[in-house]
């Protein structure tokens, strides 16, 4: 018999931290490199946001048990900037509690293109069909 | 969209305290108008109301000067005016000044990237620009070349605007090349030149120069001057894969039983059952007197 999580309660999970607060996406400075351990809560990781970028408060927050992929994942509404003058290649979702000291990193996300520069323009990404992230349960 | 020039207006005066340009024509709302102009001193930049300043250099010589740079986003009241009021701060008492009105920009802050310089120098013939620059430009650009150089009597002139790069040197295009004179402070001379071009190149640009030819040898020149770059408006869209994390689920190691194990106490409280009872009084039986030393004889036998 093989341990498992189970996906029901990995769906309860990920909605209970994302009911902390309002989730947000930060495009990330080039030079930021992600610490798993030590980049907690914004304020961990507010120094690097790309200049000239701001948070964007996401839309259409969803968490889908895909059963035939034995995960649970993470979706929402495409995230744009517009009118921006920037250099970003990876960005972090978190949850915005009001308090940057607890508001929790939930993960960082390379982008597929590698560097984007707008200049003046829109800064958008085209979320993967599937989400942004996945827990698996096995 | 592209960066586009659409029109320019020129002036200079001497003499003068202020300026008043006329508005470039067919100025429509989203414009973006680009003001350069002269100014005396290293501080005393030209100012204009409404406009923002973008960049600005200084030179530092026998007599001091600098070109500041300018923008403003036209919107109604630009459409109506018909000319701006150029200030002229400090004691300079002349000045030249020049506007671009720029079609593709958007909103907000419109440069780029900018290289500032000064040359301070006793020549007939010299070159001013800038080296060892990299400026990137990601997309198409609008290069603005712009100068301003004071002697106490030269007149220099320019030519061979030129930028550095893995790409051939764009077409420049002269917009002011004005000379003007302050005779209020001593006779000072002062020229005013502009020139841009538009590009599509995208390599990075190391160097930029023009050439600069002063009408007499043995005076002190004076050059302020910059390169600024506008690259027209680029979207960018990315995307991401899904990220998908698997569980580390641990396998626990199986505890062999037996061997010497603890208890913990197993404290059993009692239960007390009530019992029923039943007494019963034994009689007393008590013997008969007998009489106390009799005599017995014995029966003859």
């Amino acid at each position: 018999m093989a341990s498992t999580l189970h996906l029901k309660a990995l769906e309860i999970q990920l909605d209970a931290i994302l009911a902390l607060g309002t989730p947000k996406l930060s495009f990330m400075a080039t030079t930021f490199t992600p610490n798993s351990e030590t980049d907690q809560y914004f304020s961990d990781i507010s120094a690097e946001v790309a200049s000239g970028t701001t948070a964007v408060t996401l839309g259409s927050v969803t968490t889908t048990i895909d059963a035939a992929n034995n995960r649970v994942e993470l979706d929402t509404a495409n995230p744009s900037l517009s009118t921006i003058t920037a250099t970003t290649n990876k960005y972090c979702l978190w949850v915005d509690t009001g308090v940057a000291a607890t508001s929790p990193v939930l993960a960082t996300i390379d982008i597929v293109e590698g560097t984007l520069s707008p200049v003046a323009g829109t800064l958008s990404i085209t979320v993967n069909a599937e989400g942004h992230y996945a827990l698996k349960a096995v | 969209m592209a960066l586009v020039v659409e029109s320019t207006s020129t002036v200079s005066a001497n003499n003068a305290d202020n300026l008043t340009i006329t508005k470039p024509a067919s100025v429509a709302v989203g414009d973006l108008l680009i003001l350069i102009a002269n100014g005396s001193g290293l501080s005393g930049k030209p100012t204009c109301s409404g406009f923002t300043e973008l960049l600005t250099s200084s030179a530092d010589g026998n007599v001091d000067t600098n070109v500041t740079m300018l923008y403003r986003i036209a919107d109604a009241s630009d459409v109506s005016a018909s000319n701006y009021t150029v200030g002229l701060a400090g004691s300079v008492s002349q000045g030249a000044a020049a506007m671009l009105r720029v079609s593709g920009w958007v909103s907000g802050n419109p440069l780029f990237a900018s290289s500032a310089g000064s040359t301070v120098i006793d020549s007939a013939s010299y070159s001013i620009g800038g080296s060892g620059l990299s400026i990137t430009r990601p997309g198409q650009q609008l290069l603005i070349f712009a100068g301003n150089h004071i002697s106490e009597d030269n007149n220099a002139t320019y030519s061979g605007f030129s930028i550095t790069s893995s790409d051939s040197n764009p077409t420049w295009t002269t917009v002011a090349d004005s000379l003007a004179y302050d005779t209020d402070s001593g006779i000072r001379v002062y020229n005013f030149f502009v020139a841009y071009a538009v590009s599509t190149d995208t390599s990075t640009i190391t160097a930029y120069a023009a050439n600069a030819s002063s009408s007499i040898s043995g005076g002190i020149d004076s050059d302020a001057y910059f390169l600024a770059v506008f690259v027209a408006p680029i979207n960018a869209t990315g995307t991401n894969a899904l990220l998908s994390v698997s569980p580390a689920i641990f396998e626990d190691a199986g505890v062999e039983v037996g061997g010497t194990g603890t208890n913990a106490l197993l404290s059993v409280s009692p239960s007390f059952f009530d019992q029923s009872g039943k007494g019963t009084i034994m009689p007393v039986w008590t013997n008969t007197d007998k009489p106390a030393t009799p005599t017995w004889t014995n029966q003859d036998k």
